[in-house]
């Protein structure tokens, strides 16, 4: 068998991106609960959330330093493997990747140190300015990558001289169509994620017995936030979708599997798509559903994969499954934030034993959806890197050779495998530390209070009393 | 067009240049110290590598994609040239970082054996060098819930020490109780002592000191540590799980034999005891 550059260029793309997302989908979810967290304990001086977001920052601590160097791996992709892509969109593309260097990589960096280090050495609305500025860097970090990849995916407002765009309003390509519904899409997912890891976390401590207290107030503050995710991003997922049958309807087929232009089309709830027959096995359809799902009318068109050359069409049994991955996650979602409803009219939301248990269980749902939607998006854009113009074949490095991308595929594989299950045991190790167990002192009285050597005045706090 | 065309080559030549600078100094600091870590055993110091590390690794770690984006942005035909070009040097050292950074969160975590060292960072350096002294974990939620006696800055003398109990316990006005610890420690060392002693906010404000005023742990006392906690007070007090009670100084000894004499050799003072230097 001869080894295929191309082939391996995006395998290796997709498994570094694949380990990368992970992170992002926690780190940009936790940024924002610490920021909460420590906004509670500013407001209410409560000790519980000081504790919680001490617990947090450090876990935080881990996985921002895995995402960063995870992240640092990506734009280098793009020209060790990807420089005919890279030559020929950089007008248009790196100075979105540069804006998110300087708005949100320097950001974060300047402030992480503030928010990990110096509870004791600023005042604590200095850090809560930090956690906040942490906050904000990772959601413009999200802006940023999301707009330059949503130009990929419906490019406008450029022209092409000799292969190579060039920019012409840059307001259209930040804002290109299909940006607003990705960015809102995609960030509520990352906060969806984070708080069923929260939540998780939460009943992990109930059932032990532990940590009574913080758990509580996780449990319940994180589902109240779910209450609201949950169901906003079933209603962004439908608009996103929208979205998606106007600019890229061949994705939509794909991820409905299906082949013929109709009008009323059924939705296929599970099909074994056959790509050389043009037909699905097995499937299981609900008539006049489909069209109402993707138009909002029992009657409406929707256009089917034989409308485009077989090369033109995306990978359909790959998009099609994710799809549903990532949808069956949502429902599941839904019901358990339903249930947590119910248990909580009930006074039972700490003390049920299978609710906790399912709490548990639910805890990487949110992962998964997340590499679901992006394999959906991902792969229902190819053969495209840049949709309609730039084929993902005419865009890899013309100096390959497979077996160069295989060794550095091995590379990635061999050292990820290494490097993120140790994370995840340092976090999962944290976890059964817990809150109070971490080594810091508990009291917030050590915030807002120099730890200097030398103390300029005489302190009347009875703490120092000889 | 009036506005004269600004050449871009050179200023962003100097951008890209100052960013790799930045890189390899700040973060040349970085692996620097992560080399120096490799070589060093003494786990106090080790904490005090990485945390001087710990705040600024990010932002030092930034000037590289700082290059990597700035040649990408400014010089994309070089981009698409050189990058495939050092391929594997590039592979060797992105991998090389992954491994680094888990290394540095791995330091960051301290693990169950670093944290069970009463170190607090920088003190390490200018004060006394810490002396080990062996400690026995009795009760698992050491450790665990809460953390082992530890100083409270880094300057403190005393080692806080917290009350190893299951469930609150409410000390009545005039009540003592003795709370374990969950820990034994063994001076070993002759010059040593250990002194239990009250922590002056609890003593002063809530009435709580020791039912034996000052704790004794000789240096053979290999028992676990139990405080006597006397509610002088006129208020319930409510020791919750894990609070700090009391605090643990360690002290040298002087060891001493005495010589029967038969007389002093005169001193100023002579015989003057009680009261001699006026009430008191």
């Amino acid at each position: 068998m001869i080894l295929d550059p191309l082939l391996l260029s995006r395998l290796q793309f997709a498994w570094v991106v694949a380990f990368h997302i992970l992170l992002p989908a926690f780190t940009i979810g936790l940024a924002s609960y610490i920021a909460l967290l420590e906004a509670l304990n500013f407001a209410t001086g409560r000790d519980v959330y000081f504790r919680l977001s001490t617990f947090w920052t450090r876990i935080f601590a881990i996985s921002f330093g895995m995402g960063v160097v995870s992240g640092i791996v990506m734009p280098f992709q793009f020209g060790t493997n990807w420089s005919r892509f890279s030559d020929a969109t950089s007008n248009v593309l790196s100075p979105l990747l540069a804006y998110e260097g300087l708005t949100a990589f320097f950001l974060e960096a300047a402030f992480l140190g503030v928010l990990l280090f110096g509870r004791r050495l600023v005042p604590r609305w200095a850090h809560l300015v930090a956690a906040l500025m942490v906050a904000a860097g990772t959601l413009f970090s999200a802006f940023w990558i999301l707009s330059a990849n949503s130009w990929m995916q419906t490019p406008v407002g450029y022209e092409v001289i000799d292969g190579r765009f060039f920019p012409q309003d840059w307001l259209k390509i930040i804002f290109n169509p299909s940006f607003p519904y990705r960015l809102m899409h995609t960030v509520v997912a990352f906060y969806i994620t984070t708080g069923f890891v929260v939540v998780g976390v939460a009943a992990f401590y109930l059932r032990r017995g532990r940590f009574v207290e913080e758990a509580r107030s996780m449990l319940s503050v994180t589902l109240w936030l779910l209450t609201i995710a949950v169901p906003l991003q079933i209603f962004l997922g439908d608009r996103h979708g929208l979205n998606s049958l106007q600019y890229q309807p061949a994705k939509v087929a794909a991820i409905e599997a299906r082949w013929d232009s109709v009008g009323a089309a059924p939705l296929t709830l599970f099909a074994v798509p056959d790509e050389a027959k043009e037909s699905n096995r097995y499937a299981v359809d609900i008539p006049y559903l489909g069209s109402l799902i993707l138009t909002h009318d029992v009657h409406g068109n929707v256009r089917g994969l034989k409308e485009w050359a077989p090369e033109e069409r995306p990978p359909v049994a790959i998009t099609f499954f994710a799809f549903r991955v990532m949808v069956g996650i949502g429902l599941l979602m839904l019901a358990l934030v339903i249930v947590s409803w119910w248990m909580r009219a009930g006074r039972r939301l700490y003390d049920s034993v299978w609710f906790l248990r399912c709490c548990q269980a639910a805890t990487p749902l949110g992962f998964i959806a997340v590499l679901a939607g992006w394999t959906t998006t991902e792969v229902g854009r190819q053969p495209w890197t840049v949709y309609g113009i730039m084929r993902t074949a005419d865009s890899v490095s013309p100096s390959l050779t497979g077996q160069d991308v295989l060794i550095s595929l091995i590379g990635y594989a061999i050292v990820y495998l290494i490097i993120f299950p140790f994370g995840l045991v340092l976090m999962g190790r944290l976890v059964r530390i817990g809150p109070l167990g971490i080594g810091l002192q508990p009291e917030p009285v050590e915030s807002g209070r120099p730890d200097l050597p030398v103390r300029a005045l005489p302190s009347a706090e009875p703490e120092l009393l000889p | 067009m009036s506005v004269p065309m600004l050449d871009f080559v050179p200023i962003w030549t100097a951008i890209l240049g100052v960013g790799v600078f930045l890189y390899v100094l700040l973060d040349g600091f970085d692996l620097g110290v992560g080399i120096l870590y490799g070589f060093t055993v003494n786990r106090v110091w080790r904490n005090l590598i990485m945390n001087s590390i710990a705040p600024i690794w990010d932002g030092n770690e930034t000037w590289l994609v700082l290059g990597g984006v700035g040649l990408f942005a400014a010089f994309p035909l070089a981009f698409a040239i050189i990058m495939p070009a050092v391929y594997f040097p590039l592979l060797g050292m992105l991998l090389a970082l992954a491994m680094h950074r888990t290394l540095v969160a791995r330091g960051l975590t301290r693990p169950r054996g670093a944290i069970e060292r009463n170190d607090q960072g920088p003190a390490a350096l200018t004060g006394p060098r810490p002396r080990s002294v062996e400690l026995k974990i009795l009760n698992p939620r050491v450790g665990r819930d809460f953390p082992l006696p530890a100083r409270a800055t880094a300057g403190s003398a005393g080692l806080d020490l917290r009350a190893c109990l299951e469930r609150p316990l409410d000390l009545p006005p005039g009540a003592a109780e003795l709370i374990p610890t969950g820990v034994a420690i063994h001076l070993a060392d002759p010059g040593l002592a250990a002194l239990i002693v009250p922590r002056s906010g609890l003593g002063h404000r809530h009435g709580i000191v020791l039912g034996n005023l000052v704790g004794l742990i000789d240096s053979d006392y290999q028992g676990e540590l139990l405080i006597s906690c006397w509610n002088r007070g006129s208020k319930l007090f409510r020791i919750e799980p894990g609070e700090r009670i009391a605090q643990l100084v360690v002290v040298p000894v002087v060891p001493v034999v005495f010589e029967v004499v038969e007389s002093f050799a005169e001193s100023p003072r002579g015989g003057g005891g009680f009261g001699h230097t006026g009430r008191g």
